[in-house]
């Protein structure tokens, strides 16, 4: 993708959006009482700016300008396989992760997400490894964040490992 | 004095020492690994601070910030890869030194003389905070507003390398803001009837998604396509410079000093370009030009003494206007209003104790930062070695621990998801994430203050020409812009006879 059409695809999902948000804008929040400029006044300006920001965009990828210098300091682009594998892995872990906190509390969920990521996703072959680390990943954080910090961890609704 | 004595048990509670080591120390392992950010470091450290006061809070938050700031150093001499931006220029000098087996010379020499540009910076912060704080403390809501719009105005010209990509990124965060309950009317906004969304996205959870989460998706990706590198540094041992060395630096030290701290006093510079600039001019003022990228010990001098220098410097606009200068200082803001610290004018007044408190934890994390790095070197050559995917997975689930930690809330881990694919799709296609933070960070305060001076002016717009200092900082805006696209008319200009020069030769 070139940087002009990467530039007209930003520019237009980010203008949809923006008339999209002043429309609800307008039809949801009141203009309120508390003085000249109520509630509904900078969300709308603000939706207004970022609808022309956008348009600029979208007008400027039209412009032919030689080579941009933002691409001067772009690394080597990876390919968009590798890309969407990233991005799916990366949220796919966190999702599965937040559901097994949910369900079984810190403890076990940690271990058996850790040891699943590093099993399917980074498919690492030394099960000492995998051992280890979801382990000591679980056990480390609940005693040193848990119990000696006193930050507040995920209960669990079906099962609870607490001690 | 009073203040200072009353600040000094504060600073020296042992729980205070505690967390300011273990943020120097984390501060510097994130930033020694190439790849993660100490920017990471705060974020990730900043919901763990919440169960404690506010100064030690804000004691670890510092020491993470200079330990992550020093950490640079660390990758930048012994494997030739600067750990954070702010170490490239310390790469080439300090490479070199280690290449010729001086890498134990370079990395004691960068550790003190980085203590020495951070407390020279913290000393001229102490004096020139006072002088703006209370010069600020006229400001009204219009100026207050014209200073913010000021604020965002450099940094979304200069986060990128386009001044729009800039403003767009800003009025996300701005829009962003928005979202939850009107605080001025107590009207929900953008909420669609939900109670969840109520409180509106928390800072911390969109910051925990804009800078951790689209770095755990590179590391992948680079695993996956097999770019990772895999570091191998050597052993080494910390090697402190001999006096003799320093006082023939002394003068390279104190206009690198100068020069960083003066930079991170403008929103929207920061590290890598003080540090460069005092590279710069040690080579040119200096009687071995010629040794200068081949292993000349004042390279990593004055790289490493001014970028310590922007801390203080960064801190300036930070406590007495309330205005961030980077996405660390900005984390940094979002601690300090967590924990009821609003930054600006008013803070001198009402939490002076708290102020020097801060003052003193600046200086107790350098003496760790250089303990650390001392005696601790050894860890860090081992940290180097582990691969960049195993902590990828450890990152993810801090992110998530931190982040179920602000509310207690399984949402709030979905948001910061969301954000985080969000920044990641947004910087694919070259918008910035700083500015998106800044509008995050900086919006409630424009709106509440543009709101109260529209409510004293009874609607008329002129209480914002008719008060010189709010015309001042909106001739300021004006001028970054008009700096920011001539700067690029000239980048583009220049770009385009290179590559006619080019064409030309080829044919």
């Amino acid at each position: 993708m070139t940087d002009a059409s990467k530039d007209r695809l930003v520019g237009l999902v980010l203008l949809v959006f923006a008339v999209a948000w002043s429309v609800i804008v307008v039809e949801t929040i009141p203009p309120g009482s508390s003085g000249p400029v109520g509630p509904r006044g900078f969300p709308l300006g603000l939706g207004v700016l970022l609808a022309g920001l956008s348009g600029l965009m979208i007008l400027g990828s039209f412009i032919p300008r030689g080579r941009d210098s933002a691409d001067e300091l772009q690394g080597e682009p990876v390919a968009l396989g590798v890309e969407i594998w990233a991005i799916a892995s990366t949220v796919g872990l966190l999702v599965v992760y937040t559901l097994l906190l949910s369900y079984s509390g810190f403890i076990i969920g940690t271990a058996l997400s850790v040891a699943a990521a590093l099993l399917f996703i980074l498919r690492v072959p030394d099960w000492r490894l995998i051992l280890g680390m979801s382990l000591g990943m679980s056990l480390g954080i609940y005693l040193v964040f848990g119990k000696l910090l006193g930050v507040y961890l995920p209960r669990g609704s079906w099962i609870d490992l607490y001690f | 004095m009073e203040i200072l004595l009353t600040a000094l048990p504060l600073a020296l509670d042992p729980l205070t020492i505690g967390l300011v080591v273990l943020g120097a120390l984390l501060g510097i392992i994130f930033g020694s690994i190439p790849g993660l950010t100490y920017s990471m470091a705060l974020v990730l450290v900043l919901p763990i601070t919440f169960k404690f006061d506010a100064v030690p809070a804000i004691g670890m938050l510092l020491g993470t910030y200079i330990g992550g700031m020093t950490g640079g150093s660390v990758s930048a001499i012994l494997i030739g890869i600067p750990g954070t931006p702010s170490a490239a220029a310390t790469v080439l000098d300090g490479y070199p030194l280690a290449k010729s087996g001086r890498a134990g010379l370079a990395l004691g020499t960068a550790v003190v003389v980085s203590a020495f540009g951070g407390l020279f910076s913290l000393a001229v912060m102490i004096v020139s905070v006072d002088l703006v704080a209370r010069l600020a403390i006229r400001f009204g809501p219009a100026e207050i507003f014209a200073l913010v719009l000021f604020g965002m105005s450099t940094i979304c010209g200069l986060a990128g390398k386009s001044l729009l990509r800039g403003l767009v990124a800003g009025t996300i965060g701005l829009l962003l803001m928005t979202v939850g309950m009107d605080e001025l009317d107590g009207v929900p906004r953008m909420t669609f009837g939900t109670t969840s969304l109520l409180q509106g996205v928390h800072l911390l959870v969109a910051m925990v998604g804009l800078f951790a989460v689209p770095q755990v998706m590179n590391m992948l990706a680079d695993y996956k396509s097999g770019g990772q590198a895999l570091y191998r540094a050597k052993a080494v041992k910390t090697e402190l410079p001999s006096f003799r060395q320093l006082r023939g630096n002394l003068s390279v030290m104190i206009r690198s000093a100068l020069i960083g701290t003066g930079i991170g006093s403008i929103p929207g510079t920061g590290g890598p370009i003080a540090a460069f600039l005092a590279y710069d001019q040690a080579r040119r003022f200096s009687p071995n030009k010629e040794n200068f990228g081949k292993g000349e010990l004042s390279g990593v001098v004055a790289s490493e003494t001014a970028n310590n220098a922007v801390t203080g410097g960064a801190m300036i606009p930070l406590l007495s206007l309330g205005i961030p200068g980077d996405p660390a200082t900005a984390i940094i803001l979002g601690g300090l209003l967590i924990h009821g610290l609003a930054p600006g004018p008013m803070l001198f007044m009402e939490n002076k104790v708290e102020v020097y408190t801060i003052y003193l934890a600046i200086g107790l994390a350098y003496i760790a930062v250089v303990l650390i790095q001392y005696f601790g070197i050894r860890l860090f050559v081992k940290i180097l070695r582990v691969p960049p995917h195993i902590l990828a997975v450890g990152i993810l689930v801090v992110c998530v621990v931190g982040t179920f930690a602000i509310r207690n809330s399984f949402l709030d881990v979905y948001v910061m998801t969301g954000v985080g694919l969000m920044g990641y799709l947004l910087t694919r296609f070259r918008i910035p994430v700083t500015p998106i933070v800044l509008g995050l960070v900086l919006g409630e305060t424009m709106e509440r203050e543009f709101r109260t001076a529209m409510i004293l002016s009874e609607g008329k717009f002129d209480i914002f020409y008719t008060s010189p200092m709010a015309l001042f900082f909106f001739g300021l805006v004006i001028a970054v812009i008009a700096f920011q696209l001539v700067g690029a008319r000239r980048e583009r200009a220049k770009l385009n006879s290179n590559v006619q020069e080019k064409a030309h030769a080829e044919n």
